[in-house]
């Protein structure tokens, strides 16, 4: 048995071809005994890091390399000798991807001419599996290689049982010795065993768009493109071929792991080195802080982490963002950082973060900790429609040769597997169809069998078997790069001597082949410019604010602690704020009855699935209630856990009790928290238990208690929410609050104009801005601009002005035909319809939806006559203008209220007149249903019918199975809980219904109320032609 | 004049029913794209389940998924309408269509020799009942009035003028038989019945919905003539000849069959048109008739071509009974496209000579018996090449690996002597996805006495049986 290193491998990063995960292909390499391995993905780097993390785990040495094919055909698999051929390869690499669209390459032979120094050559002369020899052109390809890599060059030889091994092999032999190239066994390898074969062959099918049947000209004969055994290896190959892998794999010196990345340089000036730049940044910025003076505290927490990032070297990180967040103040563009950067005095002095570290105890380690040496993550938040500006503004400065967006790898999910899978194995278009939409809600736990046999498959069939086996092994497989949603890389070379640059699905986007975890792994930088719609709303309603209203904002002036807008939080009257707005946070107000600036950063993050699953909210709700008693088992954890009455909610609280209680270092700490986010996967905490107990038990804590902690924390699990980010996050929650506590027209107007966004239509929206008595006005072309806007009361200017709808909410409405009306409109005002359609020079389809929308009211009355009216506008002639020809006046009738109300959601998706249930009123008092007002009053426990609007419905992972379904009627909302096995039984009901009759039983606690079903009727019929979307949240 | 009309609302899914064994299980009628396909009429079973027309395929699978799924034919449903126009034709001579669903019929006329109306009513509805269609009828002075009346309300009938708009007046637009976006319009302008279109203007009318409508309502009440185009019988052959004897052997008919086919050549120059496909009927004493169908690559009249292909047919038809006469039917009747003659062709037809033998092949074997085989990219060799009946002129060329010359229609155990393997293994595993997964490593064998055999084993069995697949030349 010889040594073996495998020189030619591809993971399923090579999409379409590799049918294996490197994790799969290095455990196997182990096992076989490989000296080593080459992970040679088609022209791409994007599975490298991946490749390492797993060459690190089963201790067996990655080789980087890729396999490309030229455009007239040749074939070569290229090795990173060291790393001036790793960089020679990432610009290779670059240059044939962003030669080409998305997903393709492009590679001619001067490409290669040019020079690959440290580039190893493994020729692979084509062979069809149905040739017997070689292309004809092969004594010239391979002369061709040898001159362009002259001794870095080889000739791989591949053998797969094929028809005739060893005239192949003799042939290649002959081919390498005439063409002075060394000769070298390879395995081409695309699976890790040959189990992998019929995912590889429908793999093969998806890429050539036809079924597997009918792919054979694709398909690979046998399945030998695996790892296979040394034995195999040796029983195939000549000894020397096999020896000579060896040879190449000692050359390859490169180690990906010792990656050179430095950050841009130019945003220290000439006077200064990095580190007293960001100290005198850090000065300015705590001077603009604390005017008053820095308190000793912060001060002390200033220098404690600009030390740590000096010994760190992160300083030109810190200044980058900082850089960015000056460039989007400039701009008046609202932005805030979050996440575990809020832990930072540094950042917030920056101006990058908002969370008050003279308020917040911080936990700087939690951001960066020298045990993780891994880069700090800065994320910060911009106004999602101006967040372009701010990524356009980083392309400029640092050019597109130095700053690329992150990727993001799409995987493949459970619908998109089968769809997939079925379409391979050539199932017919609508049975595919109903295929993937019983995999649409499919968690994996619920009953697949039964949902297939339901819609008429059935599951024992071979055909159904095999497409299930397969989608398995397809799922969480990647399926192509997309671009992450705002993870910017920047350097100080150009990228492409790092990482392959590709190009993205959006124009002028370009891409790096590796996503925020391999970035992480390899000690990147990045910077995440997110987009959040509520920034956008606040930053408008301030604009409003400013124009209308005459009030000068900001989100720092805007009053600290109002009484009045925690009365509001504390009633659940919180329909369109940030975070606290959904059914979970709506039912939790009443009871935790936040009072100050903490208790929001609390419900911020309780309402999570850490502190759901880690079972930390009820006893957080009694302590909080007075029901149960807070104890501290010792003085230093009541410093720790007074804050959250004794109940461990955020990880830094999970940090310092392990700091404070078993002395750990904050590094430390942070380890034992990454570790917790990972042990579910990887397990590995028994080392942390050990710590912990012992740690704990010498400070004197019982073991029994040091168990309980250790538990707890295991339940934590890799949910919990770091305090820092909900700080971040309740700040935005309490603007927003206020502007609806004090400005809600303003704040409605803005949420409006910041759409799509958040949890509830515009429909709702609108329902509770009117529930709060707000004055809302139709859509008028004599009134209403693109935007909604707000009209003064000239009567009592101290009145909340009134909210004039925009002909944005027209459906279908062009912001064109918007501008031109208001430009006219600005001239002078229109006389009639004649005049409208003339001077904003409306096409006929923009006059129809105005019709429809009611917009034309002002002008020619109700929505009959204004359809006849613009029925009859005749086209313009120029000579004849402003007269239109006299018409005989006709009398059409009113509509009715129902016509009026199907009319204003088909062209709007909203009414202001009645609400379609009470319409529908009468017929469900028939029912015995009563309204939503009515079950308020009612005690815990009555049995209720009750029908409503389903206008969401959600199925949280932590809930096991149940179905929160959340119902409108006319005077409001009501959340309905069902139970799993109701759920199951009648999910059509559940997934289909528009509008849902429930009877079940009412329960109240804390003035919360949740009806529970027991039977669930469909009477969407009732609704005729309704146009009510639900947004469904999976 | 007095027209009734018939409409036939359920049209399509008659025509589907009216043929089907078991009309009582639930059945849709679909259309549109393969990706979209949509319900377009539903029977009362599938109704009852809640199926109905408009509904997408998915969403009617969801919820029932189980019911028969017929592909709406459209040219079917053309040419039941024209089936019915020729039924019409036995009570009137003036028969016309109105849109894809409704026939109306001048019946003044006719009312002495089927009237009265009311009989003559009841003698129209048995004779649809019969023929298995849902329908409605309606009697009005215009062939439109009727038809807008019989979609609104069965059984209405006007006789005049006087009364017509005073009747038509409460009709729904939806039955007016207007084109549909035009329907909507109106209702989006709380214009919902005839009486309102008739209050308005005429002018605002034309303004805007154009001319089109005004003629409607011109049509409709008369004011203008409603010259409509007439329903024709189609042209079709059909000669008939009846012996005085019995023929038990082909070779007799020869001669009368030539002047039969020489009067359908005829009759196709007079009309300046071809045959493609035609139907030859031996009529025997008793019993059903033995039925040829004749099909043609391209339509032709040469009166020799014609006789040449059915006396190809003929030799080769066992006659199960003595003939006692002969039919000859030519339905399909397309324009006749000459043969484009080159000036200087010496003998014409020579250079498709392969097409006029595969034509005679056809003709002489019938349709399905003529196959050619095609490589077919497999990598199981049982699979690797399939016959189909599609006749190209080249066949596809596909590399083919080292394959041998005769291959067993099944492997078979392999008992002979090897004296030496000349190749191999060739592995080959594949399959998996028809369920017919092999695993199996090929060789090339030479027996003792010099043969080249081509035998497997499983893969991975080093004890395993040999099989025989095949020989080499």
């Amino acid at each position: 048995m010889n040594d073996y290193a495998e020189l030619h491998c591809l993971t399923h990063f090579s999409f379409g071809r590799g049918a294996s995960s490197a994790r799969e292909l290095f455990a196997r390499a182990q096992r076989n005994g490989y000296l080593a391995l080459a992970i040679t993905d088609e022209c791409t780097f994007a599975g490298v890091v991946r490749a390492l993390e797993a060459a690190r785990e089963f201790k067996v040495p990655l080789i980087v390399g890729t396999e490309v094919t030229l455009q007239d055909g040749l074939k070569l698999v290229l090795l990173a000798e060291n790393a001036a051929g790793y960089s020679n390869l990432c610009r290779l690499i670059t240059h044939g991807r962003r030669g080409a669209r998305k997903g393709c390459y492009t590679l001619a032979r001067a490409d290669l001419a040019a020079s690959l120094l440290g580039v190893l050559a493994l020729w692979i002369p084509t062979y069809s599996h149905a040739e017997l020899a070689p292309a004809a052109s092969a004594l010239s390809d391979g002369q061709w290689v040898r001159k362009i890599f002259g001794p870095r060059a080889w000739l791989a030889i591949e053998l797969h049982r094929g028809t005739d091994d060893d005239a192949r092999l003799h042939t290649l032999l002959a081919l390498a010795h005439a063409t002075q190239l060394r000769a070298v066994a390879t395995g081409d390898v695309h699976m890790h065993e040959r189990r992998r074969r019929a995912v590889q062959d429908t793999l093969t099918a998806i890429r050539h768009h036809t079924t597997v049947a009918a792919a054979g000209a694709y398909l690979f004969p046998n399945g030998e493109r695996h790892l296979r055994t040394r034995t195999a290896l040796s029983a195939i190959y000549p000894t020397a071929l096999l020896t000579e892998t060896l040879a190449i794999a000692n050359r390859c010196t490169f180690d990906l792991g010792q990656l050179n990345y430095e950050y841009p340089h130019e945003l220290v000036p000439a006077e200064h080195t990095p580190i007293s730049w960001l100290r005198a940044l850090t000065t300015q910025g705590a001077t603009w802080r604390w005017p008053a003076g820095t308190p000793a505290a912060v001060c002390v927490q200033l220098e404690h982490e600009l030390v740590l990032i000096a010994e760190l070297r992160y300083e030109a990180f810190f200044l980058t963002v900082h850089d960015v967040v000056c460039f989007a103040r400039s701009r008046g563009i609202l932005c805030q950082g979050r996440g575990s950067a809020a832990n930072s005095a540094v950042c917030f002095a920056l101006g990058v973060t908002e969370v008050d570290p003279a308020h917040h105890s911080m936990l700087f380690e939690r951001f960066i900790s020298k045990e993780r040496n891994e880069p700090p993550d800065i994320d910060v938040d911009f106004e999602h429609e101006r967040r372009e500006e701010v990524i356009q503004y980083l392309y400029a400065k640092y050019g597109r040769e130095r700053a690329a967006l992150a990727a993001t790898v799409i995987c493949y999910r459970a619908k998109s597997a089968v769809r997939e899978v079925a379409k391979a194995l050539g199932l017919p278009t609508d049975q595919i169809e109903q295929l993937s939409s019983v995999f649409a809600w499919w968690d994996g736990s619920t009953d697949l069998a039964a949902r297939l046999r339901e819609r008429g498959f059935e599951p024992a069939s071979p055909v159904l078997r095999r497409i299930l086996a397969v989608t398995r092994e397809l799922l969480d497989a990647p399926r192509h790069l997309s671009q992450h949603v705002g993870g910017f890389v920047i350097s100080e070379q150009p990228l492409h001597h790092l990482v392959p640059v590709e190009n993205a699905a959006m124009t002028e986007r370009t891409i790096i082949q590796w996503d925020k975890d391999d970035l992480e792994t390899l000690g990147l930088l990045k910077v995440d410019c997110l987009a959040l719609g509520m920034l956008t709303c606040v930053s408008k309603c301030l604009a409003l604010l400013r124009s209308v209203r005459g009030r000068e904002l900001t989100p720092a002036t805007i009053p600290a602690e109002d009484p009045a807008t925690y009365a509001m939080i504390q009633r659940a009257d919180t329909v369109g704020v940030f975070q606290i707005e959904s059914r979970a946070q709506m039912a939790m107000l009443p009871r935790l009855k936040p009072a100050n600036f903490y208790d929001l950063v609390i419900e911020v993050a309780i309402i999570r699935p850490g502190p759901i699953q880690g079972k930390m909210v009820h006893p957080y709700l009694r302590r909080r209630q007075g029901l149960e008693p807070v104890n501290y088992p010792s003085e230093a954890l009541r410093a720790v856990f007074e804050r959250t009455l004794g109940v461990p909610l955020f990880q830094e609280q999970v940090m310092q009790l392990a700091i404070v209680a078993a002395g750990f270092t904050p590094g430390e700490a942070d380890q034992l928290r990454r570790s917790m986010a990972a042990w579910k996967r990887r397990g590995g905490l028994e080392y942390f238990r050990d710590r912990i107990m012992e740690g704990m038990t010498a400070r004197g804590y019982s073991t029994e208690f040091a168990a309980q902690v250790f538990e707890q924390i295991k339940g934590f699990g890799s949910y919990g929410f770091p305090e820092s980010h909900a700080a971040s996050f309740a700040l935005i929650t309490y603007v927003s609050c206020w502007l609806k506590c004090h400005e809600p027209a303003a704040f409605t107007c803005a949420l409006l104009n910041s759409q799509p966004m958040g949890f509830y239509s515009v429909n709702q929206l609108l329902q509770d801005a009117r529930r709060h008595g707000l004055d809302v006005r139709p859509i008028d072309v004599r009134y209403s601009a693109w935007d909604s806007t707000l009209e003064a009361q000239p009567t009592d200017l101290t009145r909340q002005p009134a909210l004039r709808l925009g002909l944005r909410e027209i459906a279908g409405f062009s912001a064109e035909s918007a501008q031109r009306i208001v430009a006219a409109r600005h001239v002078t005002a229109f006389t009639d319809i004649h005049d409208l359609c003339q001077r904003a020079e409306l096409a006929a389809r923009a006059r129809g939806l105005l019709a429809d929308a009611g917009a034309l009211r002002g002008l020619a009355g109700h929505r009959h006559r204004a359809r006849w009216a613009i029925q009859g506008v005749e086209p313009a002639r120029p000579l004849l203008r402003d007269h239109a020809t006299p018409e005989v006046a006709v009398s059409l009738p009113v509509p009715t209220i129902g016509e009026t109300l199907l009319a204003d959601y088909a062209s709007t998706g909203l009414t202001l007149g009645p609400h379609p249930l009470r319409l529908l009123r009468a017929q469900l008092r028939a029912q015995h249903c009563r309204p939503s007002r009515e079950l308020t009053l009612l005690p815990h426990g009555t049995p209720v019918r009750f029908a409503g609007l389903v206008t969401a419905r959600q199925r949280p992972s932590t809930a096991s199975g149940t179905t929160f379904v959340t119902l409108e009627d006319e005077d409001g909302m009501v959340n309905v809980i069902v139970w799993p096995a109701l759920g199951e039984r009648r999910h059509r009901v559940l997934l289909e219904a528009k509008l849902m009759r429930v009877e079940g039983r009412l329960e109240a606690a804390d003035g919360v109320q949740h009806l529970i079903a027991a039977r669930l009727t469909d009477l969407s019929s009732l609704l005729g032609a309704l146009n009510v979307q639900s947004r469904d949240f999976h | 004049m007095l027209w009734a009309a018939i409409v036939l609302p359920h049209l399509a899914l008659d025509g589907v029913l009216r043929r089907h064994a078991t009309p009582a299980r639930p059945l849709a009628l679909v259309t549109g794209p393969a990706q979209r396909r949509t319900l377009l009429a539903v029977n009362a079973a599938a109704q009852a389940a809640g199926l109905r027309p408009g509904l997408g395929l998915n969403a009617a699978h969801a919820l029932l998924p189980q019911f028969e799924i017929c592909a709406h034919d459209a040219a079917q449903t053309t040419r039941l309408l024209q089936l019915l126009a020729a039924w019409a034709y036995r009570y009137s001579s003036l028969v016309a269509l109105d849109g894809e669903d409704a026939v109306v019929l001048e019946i003044e006329a006719s009312l002495g020799l089927f009237g009265p109306w009311p009989r003559f009513q009841q003698l129209l509805r048995a004779d649809l009942k019969a023929l298995g269609f849902q329908h409605r009828i309606a009697l009005a002075p215009t062939p439109f009035a009727a038809c807008v009346l019989a979609t609104a309300r069965d059984g209405a009938v006007v006789t005049d003028f006087a009364r017509l708009q005073e009747t038509l007046g409460p009709v729904p637009l939806h039955a007016a038989r207007l084109p549909p976006p035009q329907i909507s319009t109106f209702a989006s302008m709380g214009i919902r019945h005839l009486r309102q279109l008739f209050s308005l203007p005429r002018a605002s009318l034309a303004r805007r919905f154009g001319n089109e409508l005004l003629s409607s309502l011109e049509y409709l009440l008369g004011e203008r003539a409603d010259l409509r185009a007439c329903y024709r019988p189609p042209d079709t052959f059909e000669a008939h000849l009846e012996f005085n004897y019995e023929i038990a052997h082909h070779p007799a008919l020869l001669f009368p069959l030539k002047r039969m086919v020489g009067d359908l050549a005829t009759y196709l120059s007079r009309r300046d048109g071809g045959v493609q496909r035609f139907e030859l009927r031996l009529l025997h004493a008793e019993g059903l008739p033995t039925a040829l169908t004749l099909g043609l690559l391209s339509p032709s009249r040469d009166p020799n071509h014609l006789f040449e292909l059915c006396r190809g047919r003929l030799e080769r038809v066992v006659l199960p009974a003595p003939i006692r006469g002969l039919q000859l039917l030519a339905r399909d009747l397309p324009p006749f496209i000459p043969a484009t003659r080159d000036l200087f062709a010496t003998r014409t037809g020579e250079s498709s000579s392969w097409t006029n033998l595969r034509e005679r092949l056809r003709a002489r074997l019938g349709d399905g018996a003529l196959l050619q085989l095609q490589p077919h990219a497999d990598p199981r060799p049982e699979y690797s090449s399939r016959t189909v009946p599609q006749l190209t002129a080249e066949p596809a060329a596909l590399g083919l690996p080292t394959r041998p010359t005769w291959l067993l229609p099944q492997p078979i155990p392999w008992r002979a002597q090897t004296s030496q393997i000349l190749l191999g293994p060739e592995r080959i595993e594949a399959g998996w996805w028809d369920g017919g997964d092999v695993r199996r490593d090929y060789y090339v064998l030479e027996t003792s006495r010099g043969q080249r055999a081509w035998v497997f084993r499983a893969v991975g069995v080093q004890e395993g049986s040999w099989m025989l697949h095949g020989w080499f030349a």
